[in-house]
């Protein structure tokens, strides 16, 4: 167990924790690996907000890890 | 593939190569799991083994994505010990004021029943939480016109308000009630499927997308 999780105060934090800890609206690995190939291309608005503007930690880490 | 043979000995030394790599995507991705990061690894080496006697191929790409896999499922104690600790402050009342999100009365202290019964209750939710949002999310990259309803539903559950998400989308305010309802409306009913006491569904009904 790992007791260094910040406590969970109300459900907003519930919810960031979830998307932020979990990766619970994180893409999937394909198209994440799609996104980098052509990252400007339309079809990939939902991501390039996760990724750029909403910063997923996860997601930017493996990013920059794949290249 | 028998131990110590060559196939094993290549895979050992793209392991060998790999591992800097994987070790400071972990500390990058997943910084509170810097100091298990041994340990994934070693999960992820047999898992390796495995996967190569398999057959697979194995490149960087797998190994990261196995890497990723095995840290998030890490995080799940964490979630249960997270949700446990928001009911115990409760149930001692420690939990700050501003955090209170229903406008009930004060109750009488709880039963040891009673207690028991709301732990295993917020823990069900934080399990069932991720994995349901995981779910929608997987449902809306199945269709690229379900994608917007995704990205909707984050802006709207990471804070934004209706008016911006419309601005940066380029929707209309409707458009953007309109998906956001959607989004809501698929993540309650996939939770009232499975979530007995509609905890969870109590939760998100909080997070209501507003009328334009």
């Amino acid at each position: 167990m790992n007791h260094s999780e910040p406590p969970l105060h109300s459900f907003g934090d519930v919810v960031h924790w979830v998307i932020e800890e979990r990766g619970a609206m994180c893409p999937s690995p394909q198209r994440l690996a799609a996104y980098r190939q052509q990252p400007h291309d339309k079809q990939f608005s939902d991501i390039r907000y996760h990724v750029e503007e909403a910063g997923c930690r996860i997601c930017r880490a493996l990013l920059e890890a794949l290249i | 593939m028998p131990a110590g043979s060559p196939e094993n000995a290549l895979l050992a030394a793209a392991f060998r190569v790999y591992q800097p790599r994987l070790k400071a995507f972990i500390g990058r991705a997943f910084p509170a799991l810097s100091d298990e990061a041994d340990d994934i690894l070693q999960d992820v080496w047999e898992e390796a083994l495995l996967a190569a006697a398999a057959g697979q191929d194995l490149g960087s790409g797998w190994f990261f994505q196995r890497v990723r896999w095995r840290a998030l499922e890490r995080k799940r104690p964490a979630e249960r010990w997270a949700f446990a600790q928001l009911s115990g402050g409760r149930a001692s009342g420690t939990v700050p004021e501003s955090s209170s999100s229903d406008s009930s009365p004060a109750s009488p202290a709880p039963g040891p029943s009673t207690e028991l019964a709301e732990a295993e209750r917020r823990h069900r939710q934080g399990l069932l939480l991720s994995d349901v949002l995981q779910e929608f999310t997987r449902w809306c990259e199945e269709k690229p016109r379900r994608l917007v309803i995704k990205e909707v539903y984050e802006r709207s559950i990471r804070g934004q308000q209706p008016a911006q998400i419309a601005a940066a989308t380029g929707l209309s305010p409707q458009e953007v009630y309109d998906y956001a309802s959607q989004a809501r409306k698929w993540v309650l009913e996939r939770l009232r499927r499975s979530d007995v006491d509609c905890s969870v569904f109590l939760t998100l009904q909080r997070i209501k997308p507003q009328q334009p």
